[in-house]
């Protein structure tokens, strides 16, 4: 059990030194440098060579390299010279509200596509099981950032009851930042009207982002207790006299929670890429609005931070979600040792 | 059968958790009367890259101008109903209560108004001023600081606190303008001494009307009234909060006009059409001393060639790019500078009428292969030149040129402009300041001393003497011909095609009573309420 | 034959055949081919029968909400929707058919040179494929994309590596399970050349997992190219990238003209969808289970 372990975990360290180097390479070899970028027109030729030097543009690339993976790990992230900051606070002040905006979506996703597997597959009915599938079409087809449109448009403008492209909170609430969650500072704050404004602003970004993710777990989640129903357990606990939902519950979804946690740590992947587009069409303050401007800039700094720490994550919620599994399911370290 | 009310119940659940949200929704609707209503909500396209008044070099929204004093200001021009705009051509004292020119031109003398602190309580006096500018000097901004002449400043003076002498290497009259420019701020120099360069990419040591309260790069810069200053100055700005929102795009700048934003700056023209019959905001379009421009590359095919620039400006369709993706917005010159700069003449500078035979001849004399080949690189980050490269590409095909458009990203767009490295392309462009001279002195010359962009690399040896003697020029007359001469110069090279000078839209929502228009995104808030 | 029996009877049957592979598809899946067939050749043949044009700006007719003459409404230049839209949706398609064309054939190669010949290679290859599966997909194209510079070719590139790491793993482990079956140290003992041993012993095999990950392949490719799009990366001016066009309608959306974003939206859905509904049959037929989660779909 723990050499599986400790094996997976040198498996995800070497993914994400791998993973650094491709970062690396993919801003590196593209031509063009950020210099006149950052500092304008009336820059001299020497300014320039400055900042280059001052950013290590003119070393050899093994150097750069390694300046690179050291700054990275030890969270000297440099400044951005799209807007003078440093990346570190460019992040601080973005992560909370993607974090924010992923977790809910996660949670009512999750919630939404488990429920609606189990109903649908308990006792099957034909229109349920049309609608699901329909539905897990649209959000398997549909792009991210369209869907935003098209649900800013029907229930922010068609049907004004929503609000729109609009970020976290109506402007006209202040709420001091506390932990950068909206949901949580507005209680902090004590203030309940902007709590209930902060939960409006979610439903759209959420559903958004939501649906490509819940189009993926509750066909997974159906095809894994479909699968399960079908085998002669479920009929021979039927036999025993044993309810038909105990059965159920027992056999076809303990197993189909194995299927549904490797799913989260997928999930986690679209979630990431999702914000990216998301965040865009509802100008939230987040991570994802950061990449897209600063990937225009040709901001180094920012842009390989965001690459590393989304391939970081994806490494590690994927290996704590092999260890769990272990927990789950033993049979899969029998697998392994075949 | 139990089960099934299981799932009911479920469903119930999510049900009340639903009519839980619509009640928030419908109570959350209304806006909340908080101290936010008082203060003035300004939202804009371009976020700052620094802080620092001296990182700044136009073409992003700068606010520092709010927060610290110049030795000068320049004036407002009136235009009724409450809107006035910046008169670069009228320079008025600020820091400086008055000030003496020798009669040679080569000293000025300007005595400070005391009484004037910093946060850190370090007066501002002569050596303030002193550091500011020797700062100054040695970074990017020396150009704006020295009007693009380097050596300019021979020596600046402090006999005493109250006053400071700048020695000049030559005349320069436009010198006032040049220090009345936010790249002139007189900064805290106790505190750039101990918190060094880069605290100010972020943060204010300044003197302004209006201090700092917070600021999140590339989101809000919220800024309140600085206690002592009106007292100082004998006048206060008209609002005491004010709050800059930075927007990603066109679209989230009209959903702030939407949720009623004071002032919303940036809207490309095709947005601010949608909102013409919208009767609950104030559109109001204002002249600058912005245009946008064609460049032509001088120095490779097909654009080396005089013909094929003569041609092309002949088969451009200039209307169609003015009323289409510029809406209108805008006015039409064929000239080296844009209208509302110093010495322009508009009898000397009409645009030219499109005439697509002579195009055609032109290119049939020019001796090049026909359809004339090139690519036009825009930049990503400005959605109006995609349009404008889409109408260029459709109404030139006919006149014999076959354009291909490349879009490129900002920092890549930034450096095929400083390095040469395209054939065609479609650029903003204006002086930090209003200073016909300054502006030449980079955009037209032959050669770069030492820097600004000549993105075309035109080349008028005549028109570059000229302009030298304009500027040492103190007779604002003799100046006048001798700007009259370089317009006759520049029309015969056909060098590039100004496609339109901007008049931009700023759209006012209606609780806006006064608004200032100042030029190249300086943004004076101070008369913004 | 009901549904059911007719997917049990096609279940298990390991290969698809050449002959009759219409009739296996389920009905839904017939239709999403019918449907893409019906769109690529419209898009193919637009300027045989669709009188407006795709490029010719005319600022008169800007904005214009949908009619009879312009169905689909026309955009802020005054150029026609219906036939950009028609436009776009062919180059979505061929781009996707060669983004999935060169992710298979990359990532089969890889993955049969790095299942047949273990060690240091397989090692090599394997820790590669590891290091791309580090990133989500789309960040991965996106981040390629972006270093590569704008341009239709640098964003097939950037979605071809981000995708054919998962079509190695695929095909990988089916590679070693045939391995581990005998024929291939049987053929090799025989004298049979490599090439031969993979076209005849290793190919069929793992054919069935090449055509669904190919299917998978084009959905993705089609989308991530329409995000690369919507952020500005990705196929230039003017050609009429669905992506791009829902980017340009966005601003116009709030102000109300609506149709610019909605309807390449609605044509991406329509193709993505479909080639979806075709995958999932596919798997069906072709036995293969979801690759992350084991589930069988």
């Amino acid at each position: 059990m723990i050499s599986y372990i400790s094996r997976r975990f040198g498996l995800a360290l070497l993914s994400i030194l791998g993973a650094s180097i491709v970062a690396f390479i993919v801003f590196r070899v593209a031509p063009g440098d950020p210099a006149r970028q950052a500092l304008g027109p009336f820059a001299s030729d020497e300014q320039l060579a400055q900042f280059r030097a001052d950013n290590l543009l003119d070393q050899s690339l093994p150097a750069q390299y390694w300046a690179f993976i050291r700054n990275f790990f030890t969270g000297d992230w440099g400044y951005s010279y799209g807007s003078g900051a440093k990346v570190t606070t460019l992040f601080g002040d973005t992560l909370a509200p993607t974090i924010e905006l992923a977790v809910v979506t996660f949670i009512v996703t999750v919630a939404l596509a488990t429920w609606l597997a189990l109903v649908s597959t308990y006792r099957p009915r034909r229109w349920l099981d049309r609608l699901i599938n329909a539905l897990a079409y649209v959000g398997l087809g549909a792009p991210a950032f369209w869907v935003g449109l098209v649900l800013v448009l029907v229930f922010s403008q068609w049907l004004p009851v929503l609000p729109g492209a609009e970020g976290q909170l109506d402007f006209t609430y202040s709420v001091p930042t506390v932990t950068g969650f909206m949901l949580v500072d507005t209680l902090l704050a004590g203030d309940l009207p902007a709590f209930g404004n902060a939960i409006t602003h979610l439903i759209l970004p959420v559903a958004t982002l939501g649906l490509a993710v819940f189009a993926y777990l509750v066909r997974i989640l159906r095809a894994s207790l479909l699968a399960v129903g079908d085998q002669q357990f479920v009929l021979a606990a039927e036999a025993k006299g044993v309810s038909r939902w105990t059965a159920f519950r027992r056999h076809a979804l303990h197993n189909a929670l194995l299927p549904m946690l490797t799913a989260s740590g997928i999930v986690l992947g679209q979630l990431l890429a999702g914000t990216v587009l998301v965040e865009t069409v509802f100008n939230w303050p987040g991570v994802g609005n950061l990449l897209t401007r600063s990937i225009g800039l040709k901001d180094y700094s920012v842009v390989d931070v965001f690459v590393m720490l989304s391939a970081t994550a994806y490494v590690l919620v994927n290996f704590i979600v092999d260890v769990v599994q272990l927990r789950v399911d033993p049979r899969i370290l029998q697998e392994e040792q075949k | 059968m139990k089960q099934q009310y299981r799932f009911r119940r479920v469903a119930g659940a999510f049900l009340g958790v639903a009519m839980v949200v619509s009640a928030l929704v419908a109570c959350s609707g209304t806006s909340n009367t908080t101290t936010q209503d008082k203060a003035l909500r300004v939202v804009m396209a371009t976020a700052p890259t620094s802080l620092d008044p001296i990182d700044q070099f136009g073409g992003t929204d700068t606010l520092s101008g709010n927060m610290y004093v110049t030795l000068l200001r320049t004036g407002t021009k009136d235009l009724g109903n409450g809107l006035s705009t910046e008169n670069g051509a009228d320079v008025e004292g600020y820091l400086a209560k008055d000030w003496k020119v020798s009669d040679d031109g080569l000293t000025y003398t300007f005595h400070l108004k005391p009484g004037l602190t910093f946060a850190s309580g370090t007066p501002v006096d002569s050596a303030a001023v002193k550091y500011s500018f020797e700062r100054a000097l040695d970074s990017t901004a020396e150009a704006f600081i020295t009007t693009l002449t380097p050596g300019l400043i021979k020596s600046i003076d402090t006999p005493d606190a109250d006053t400071v002498v700048f020695t000049l290497s030559e005349p320069r009259p436009s010198v006032l303008q040049a220090w009345a420019s936010y790249s002139s701020a007189i900064v805290d120099p106790s505190v750039v001494k101990a918190k060094g360069a880069k605290w100010l990419d972020t943060n204010e040591a300044g003197s302004g009307p209006y201090e700092l309260v917070s600021y999140t790069p590339n989101r809000e810069l919220v800024m309140k009234e600085r206690p002592g200053f009106a007292k100082w100055a004998g006048w206060a700005p008209k609002r005491q909060n004010v709050t800059v929102q930075f927007a990603a795009d066109d679209s989230a700048l009209l959903l702030a006009v939407k949720q009623g934003a004071d002032v919303v700056i940036g809207l490309t023209s095709q947005s601010v059409a949608s909102l013409k019959n919208d009767s609950a905001v104030r559109v109001e379009t204002f002249e600058s001393v912005r245009t946008r421009f064609l460049n032509l590359a001088w120095s490779k095919a097909p654009f080396s060639n005089a013909k094929v620039r003569e041609a092309l400006t002949y088969a451009v369709d200039l209307k169609a790019i003015l009323d289409g993706p510029a809406n209108g917005d805008g006015q039409l010159y064929y000239g080296p500078s844009n209208p509302n700069l110093p010495f322009f003449n508009k009898e000397l500078a009409t645009p030219i009428t499109r005439d697509v035979a002579k195009a055609e001849q032109l290119l049939k004399d020019s001796g090049e292969t026909l359809p004339i080949r090139f690519t036009l690189s825009i930049d990503q980050g400005a959605p109006v030149d995609k349009q404008i490269a889409q109408v260029l590409q459709s109404t030139l095909k006919p006149a014999g040129f076959d354009i291909q458009i490349e879009v490129l990203p900002t920092a890549e767009f930034s450096e095929a402009t400083y390095a040469d490295g395209f054939q065609a392309q479609i650029r903003e462009d204006a002086p930090g300041y209003a200073d016909t001279g300054f502006y030449l002195g980079y955009a037209m010359a032959c050669v770069l001393k030492p820097v600004g962009t000549n993105a075309s690399h035109m080349c008028m040896p005549e028109a570059d003497k000229l302009l030298a003697a304009a500027r040492a020029t103190t007779d604002p007359e003799k100046a006048q011909a001798k700007y009259d001469e370089i317009t006759r110069i520049w029309r015969e090279n056909y060098p590039q095609i100004p496609l339109f000078a901007m008049s931009p839209a700023i759209v006012l929502s209606k609780s806006v009573t006064s608004f200032e228009y100042s030029y190249d995104f300086s943004n004076r808030v101070t008369d913004w309420g | 034959m009901t549904e059911t029996e007719r997917i049990v009877a096609v279940r298990g049957s390991g290969q698809a055949r050449k002959a009759g592979w219409f009739r296996r598809l389920s009905g839904s899946a017939r239709v999403s081919v019918i449907a893409i067939v019906v769109i690529a050749v419209a898009a193919a043949t637009a300027k045989l029968w669709w009188p407006e044009s795709s490029d010719q700006t005319n600022a008169a007719a800007a904005l214009m909400t949908p009619s009879l003459s312009h169905p689909m409404g026309t955009d802020g230049l005054g150029r026609d929707v219906f036939a950009r839209v028609l436009e776009g949706a062919g180059i979505s398609l061929a781009a996707g058919l060669i983004i999935a064309v060169a992710a298979v054939a990359v990532g089969g190669a890889l993955a049969i040179i790095a299942g047949l010949r273990p060690g240091a290679i397989d090692l090599v290859i394997m820790r590669i494929t590891d290091s791309l599966l580090a990133f989500p997909a789309l960040i991965l194209a996106i981040a390629v994309a972006a270093g590569l510079g704008s341009g239709f070719f640098s964003a097939c590139v950037a979605i071809v590596v981000s995708t054919f790491p998962l079509v190695t793993r695929v095909v990988r482990s089916d590679v070693l399970r045939i391995r581990g079956g005998g024929h291939i140290q049987a053929a090799r003992a025989l004298g049979v050349t490599p090439s031969r041993i993979v076209w005849r012993h290793v190919l069929p095999h793992v054919s069935s997992a090449l055509l669904v990950q190919f299917a998978l392949v084009v959905a993705f490719g089609i989308i991530a190219l329409a995000g690369l799009g919507f952020i500005g990366l990705g196929i230039q001016l003017p050609t009429p990238e669905l992506g791009a066009m829902i980017l340009d309608g966005a601003a116009p959306l709030i102000g109300g003209a609506w149709w610019i974003s909605i309807f390449p939206g609605l044509m991406l859905l329509a193709i993505v969808a479909s080639v979806n509904v075709i995958a999932d049959s596919l798997r069906v037929i072709l036995d293969q289970p979801d690759e992350l989660t084991g589930a069988e779909l």
